[in-house]
């Protein structure tokens, strides 16, 4: 995380992968308790995942890292399950000890793209170059004809609008 | 969109570039003692005695208790911002030390016939209503400092708000008021401070969620 912090791509990116079959498990735990559909648990992945990125400055160099990641995917987690009808559920018990969960590419997911819709038209066009079409920066810089920096700045942005986007909620 | 992708995506974003919650809390501070102070100058004015006041023992108790808890009540706030940090809540019982020694000093001393002119005192409806308008401005530059962050408990992260700008709001007012008897301080002050929290701990939910 420390790398992250620095800035260094890929070990954020591993990091991240690390992560989400953990948020995945849990969510789908959740939603199971609340007799819910599984076909959801990537879209809350997706939206915790989207939330741990914009609230990354919040983690302390100095301090433990699974706490603050714990914390988070929790508060998020609960926070989601609760905006779609599932009422209190008590996630404190699965957190710990729950295998991590793979990606189940059979069932047809919502996922936050819904989401990416509400952009203002700069961020979407950068929003849904990198994450729709998997273009690199230096791609979705040619393709719009923007500089590399200005397509960064974008996508920053764009993230952190995404994030309140998500928060603000739609309970479809 | 698969989450590979995501995380592909948001791992382009990496670099962080925001300032840590801390300082953001203390910049907050610091504009919203000024705008309190500021705001007291304007309207009623600091006690015409200050020097004077400046050497009373019972004077500087008072702004020192205030002042120790409004720092407590932003360091409590700043932590509770950023998941995984301890949260003290031990940083309040200087002040809480003060206002009990006021409460019991005063009911161990004071005649009780004089109880009832002692608890209105002068300035009792004044100190409630101008202490919470005076906190109002710093609360929402304290509300827009924790934003940035992450509170977990929105409605505790709102209450240490309300508690931190209650207090600003009291030291304003304080250095107007020439009431320093600590029983009023503690009981009038205390009361005004505990509105803006509870004010605090109902907007939270609303105001802090992320």
């Amino acid at each position: 995380m420390l790398a992250a912090v620095a800035g260094d791509e890929g070990s954020y990116r591993r990091l991240l992968g690390e992560i989400a079959p953990r948020l995945r498990a849990m969510a789908r735990q959740g939603l199971a308790r609340a007799g819910r559909s599984a076909a959801d648990a990537e879209d809350i992945v997706q939206e915790t995942l989207i939330a741990l990125h914009v609230k990354r400055h919040t983690w302390k160099t100095d301090e433990p890292f699974g706490p603050w990641v714990r914390g988070i995917a929790r508060h998020k987690i609960v926070d989601q399950l609760r905006k779609r009808g599932s009422g209190h559920v008590p996630i404190d018990d699965i957190i710990e000890s729950v295998p991590a969960a793979e990606e189940n590419s059979s069932l047809p997911v919502r996922d936050v793209l819904r989401h990416v819709a509400g952009l203002a038209p700069g961020q979407r066009a950068v929003v849904s170059a990198i994450f729709v079409d998997s273009a690199s920066t230096a791609e979705a810089a040619q393709r719009l004809g923007l500089s590399e920096g200005a397509v960064r700045v974008q996508l920053h942005r764009g993230l952190k609008a995404l994030a309140t986007i998500i928060r603000r909620g739609d309970d479809a | 969109m698969r989450t590979d992708d995501l995380v592909a995506a948001l791992a382009r974003d990496a670099r962080v570039d925001a300032a840590p919650i801390g300082r953001g809390v203390l910049l907050a501070a610091l504009v919203a003692l000024s705008v309190a102070v500021l705001t007291m100058q304007a309207s009623i004015r600091i006690r015409p005695d200050m020097l004077s006041a400046l050497s009373s023992p019972l004077f500087l108790a008072k702004l020192a208790a205030v002042a120790s808890l409004a720092v407590a009540a932003l360091a409590i706030a700043a932590a509770m911002a950023q998941p995984g940090s301890r949260v003290t809540f031990l940083l309040l019982v200087p002040a809480g030390l003060f206002w009990l020694a006021a409460v019991a000093f005063e009911i161990t001393t004071q005649p009780l016939a004089a109880l009832p002119m002692r608890l209105v005192g002068k300035n009792a409806v004044a100190c409630l209503t101008l202490v919470p308008i005076y906190a109002f401005l710093p609360f929402g530059l304290f509300v827009l400092a924790l934003r940035r962050g992450a509170p977990l408990s929105p409605k505790l992260a709102g209450a240490m708000a309300g508690l931190a700008a209650g207090a600003v709001g009291a030291f304003a007012y304080g250095l107007h008021c020439d009431d320093d008897s600590p029983f009023f301080v503690a009981l009038w002050y205390g009361l005004a401070v505990a509105i803006v929290t509870i004010a605090g701990a109902r907007l939270g939910p609303r105001l802090l969620r992320w």
